[in-house]
């Protein structure tokens, strides 16, 4: 679904990603640790196409998000850190406006959102401005319009951030949906405790570089995830 | 505190001048000073050159009649309107909007440190306008008058005199508009049109202005004495500007206890609006369902740049308001028909078809005050990340950019130059050119405004008036067309006797469209890189 090769990508002289390559299949979340800074957003906004980057090659369902951007784009949501949505449109409006760009029917779309709004809480305010909403409403906003469309490649930034424990718990179920479903989920988080939970596959990133990546079995052995990447870090 | 935080505003102020906005990185020295020589030559050169031959006209009659004090009230009042309608409307964003507030409440900072260092920017918006009126003022009066210390002591003391009042009156402006917002649903609307009414006003007072002066021109002792009733305080500033040291003292303090008043209004203000701003939004009651209609992503990207125009009344009044008075215009070219033909015909009877191509000339010249485009890529803002991210084109990003000031111009230049052509009565040439040049001139600039757009965009703004009114690019997008509206009128004055109006007007229609054509094609090119590099 989603394969990094090679990725390379400098900020000046700062080298941000160094060399990373990553798979992701059909059916698997996988989740994107580190420390601040490691790279990790970088990695994430150079996949879905918001960065450009120096080395490597990124294809997403077999497209190259260099040379096919849109492809790419049509087979994936993205949901950033900080969901800065546009704050002068109205929830809904802004569902619609997402809804249009991926050409989703009045009809399914209409269905979705009030099935997804009622789910994270949100039908009443759909009306209301952004600019009104808090941290954890926009969450849940970027959320619903993620989903909206049906992508098979949901990338995310720190996803659980501003939402309430409703809202974290109805997001992990539908990760798990959709991967059974056959689409595919790569974030990136600090709550290494959901990370343990919920990810079938693991990758821990340490400036810049993929220090150890695989399944979670295999990536913790016995221990826990937060002790792995202690030592991981320690080890560095 | 204050002192950090006022460092912290005049950085923001300035930083365009001084860094690079889209690396952060310094200017060079040569660069920086170009930067603010353009500045001050395109924006400050005409107007300035008005008020100097204005301020020339005046000082020595009015000072020969021992009514210099009637100098400085009159150009007073011109600075403090100018200063008072370009930074009073920015006020209520200055101050109330801006994105750090939940950042600095949360620091130990006084509110009245955080109210001083924005009103400091509303004061710099009054000053660098109000300025435009009463430097040149002074100037003219220490080079008129016989050098004395008195003279240039009492014309700078009026200069800061007048941007202090500019302050206090575009502080009072921002509050109502403030709490206008707070209570109204529509409110970027209803904003515009209390800027409408107040514009209005100004180009009453000015037109009364202009009768007024030229009257005083021609017999200034009849004007020079000292008036009684409400036109004292007019006098008293005049003499505040004579270097009369009573009167300096008592519009200072005057100013002093309105300035104290004021801060005080708006410390006490700040929290109720800010946090008001959010709450009203909340409590008003959820908006029906409907079921929506499916669109195509063009229409939605147009409909997206569409409501981020009228969801702001500071975006609708910088960058919209020929819209408004194109269709005035047109009504007014109609209704003064007559009257127009007839004084154009007298300038102009030499030259058959000047007052069609003046008239063409003259609607392209107000379709050219449009530029959303040009702000348009810098409010895309923190939310950039959306279009970036979704299955469109960048060409497709930008084409509904433009597509937008179209939409919002087109329609009311096509009105005004059916007006026009009406107004002229040419022949069937003539009425085309009239009609079709506004509209491949609209195009023109739509493009030529999307592209400066482009060039060293900024989207790391903290107040949303930054974008629309305080870049370079909207600064160029108000006179990049000035060349070609000069080519249009002096090109057919040299070149009556060998070209008709009407061929004259269609060529160059086809000249400003073909232009379009460039300037469409290298935003589909470099354009499309720059969006994507932002």
């Amino acid at each position: 679904m989603l394969t990094i090769n090679h990725l390379t990508k400098r900020y000046g002289d700062k080298l941000a990603v160094d060399d990373l390559s990553l798979h992701i299949a059909p059916g698997e979340i996988v989740g994107f640790i580190g420390h601040n800074g490691a790279g990790k957003t970088t990695t994430l906004k150079c996949a879905v196409g918001i960065q450009s980057f120096d080395q490597g090659e990124i294809t997403v369902d077999g497209h190259s998000i260099k040379t096919d951007p849109l492809s790419c784009k049509r087979a994936l949501a993205y949901i950033p850190d900080d969901p800065a949505l546009y704050e002068y449109m109205t929830g809904r409006r802004y569902l619609d406006f997402i809804a249009d760009i991926f050409r989703v029917s009045a009809e399914a779309r209409n269905a979705k959102i009030a099935e997804l709004a009622e789910r994270f809480g949100l039908t009443d305010d759909l009306g209301q401005p952004i600019a009104g909403y808090s941290h954890g409403m926009k969450q849940k906003l970027a959320v619903i319009s993620a989903w909206l469309h049906s992508p098979r490649l949901i990338v995310m930034d720190e996803p659980f951030v501003g939402l309430d424990p409703r809202a974290s718990h109805e997001l992990k179920l539908m990760m798990r949906a959709h991967c059974d479903a056959g689409g595919a989920i790569f974030f990136s988080t600090h709550v290494l405790e959901v990370a343990e939970k919920l990810c079938d596959q693991v990758a821990i990133i340490r400036r810049g570089k993929l220090i150890r990546a695989g399944s979670m079995d295999a990536v913790r052995g016995d221990a826990s995830l937060e002790e792995v990447f202690l030592e991981l870090e320690a080890e560095a | 505190m204050t002192r950090i935080l006022l460092k912290k505003q005049l950085r923001e102020f300035f930083r365009g001048w001084f860094y690079d906005p889209r690396t952060g990185a310094a200017r060079t020295k040569a660069n920086t000073i170009l930067m603010i020589a353009v500045f001050l030559g395109v924006s400050l050169g005409i107007p300035v050159a008005m008020i100097v031959s204005l301020a020339t006209s005046l000082c020595a009659p009015l000072a020969e009649a021992g009514a210099l004090w009637l100098y400085f009230a009159i150009l007073g009042l011109i600075a403090l309107l100018l200063g008072v309608l370009v930074s009073g409307f920015g006020a209520s964003a200055a101050v109330y909007q801006g994105k750090d507030n939940d950042l600095l409440l949360s620091l130990p900072i006084p509110l009245r440190s955080i109210i001083t260092a924005r009103v400091l920017t509303v004061y710099l918006m009054g000053l660098l306008y109000s300025g435009v009126v009463s430097i040149p003022a002074a100037v003219v009066c220490c080079l008129t008058l016989p050098l004395r210390l008195s003279t240039v002591l009492g014309a700078l003391v009026w200069v800061l005199l007048l941007s202090l009042l500019a302050l206090v009156l575009s502080c009072l402006l921002g509050y109502v508009v403030a709490q206008i917002n707070r209570r109204l649903k529509n409110k970027s609307y209803i904003t515009t049109i209390i800027a409408l009414v107040f514009l209005a006003l100004y180009y009453v007072f000015y037109i009364r202005g202009m009768d007024f002066i030229s009257s005083i021109a021609s017999d200034p002792a009849a004007y020079g004495a000292v008036p009684e009733g409400a036109g004292r305080i007019l006098w008293y500033f005049g003499r505040a500007g004579e270097g009369d040291l009573a009167a300096i003292g008592l519009v200072l303090a005057v100013l002093l206890v309105l300035g104290f008043l004021m801060g005080r209004l708006l410390i006490r203000s700040f929290l109720d609006v800010i946090s008001a701003a959010k709450v009203t939004e909340r409590i008003k009651k959820p908006a029906a369902e409907k079921a929506s209609k499916q669109r195509s992503p063009f229409a939605a990207l147009l409909g997206r740049d569409l409501g981020r125009f009228t969801a702001s009344a500071n975006y609708m009044l910088n960058c919209g308001i020929a819209s408004l008075l194109l269709p005035l215009v047109g009504a007014a070219l109609l209704w003064k028909r007559a009257l127009l033909m007839e004084a154009l015909g007298e300038a102009f009877g030499a030259l058959p078809g000047f007052p069609v191509v003046l008239l063409a000339t003259g609607v392209c010249a107000m379709a050219g005050m449009n530029d959303l485009a040009t702000p348009s890529v810098a409010l895309e803002g923190k939310s950039l990340w959306i279009a970036r991210s979704l299955p469109v084109d960048t060409a497709q990003v930008l084409r509904s950019k433009l597509a937008a000031q179209l939409v919002v111009t087109a329609p009311s230049a096509l009105f005004c130059g059916l007006c026009a052509a009406i107004c002229a009565a040419g022949n069937a040439l003539e009425a085309l050119g009239c009609v079709l040049l506004p509209l491949c001139y609209c195009a023109f600039t739509a493009c030529v405004d999307l592209r400066l757009g482009l060039w060293r965009t900024d989207i790391h703004w903290t107040q949303e008036i930054a974008p629309i009114k305080q870049s370079l690019n909207v600064l160029f997008a108000l006179v990049c067309g000035a060349p070609l509206l000069i080519l249009f009128a002096g090109g057919y004055f040299a070149l009556s006797d060998t070209v008709g109006a009407g061929v004259w007007l269609l060529a160059m229609a086809a000249l400003s469209a073909a232009l379009a054509c460039v300037f469409y094609r290298n935003l589909m090119r470099q354009g499309v890189r720059l969006f994507e590099a932002l």
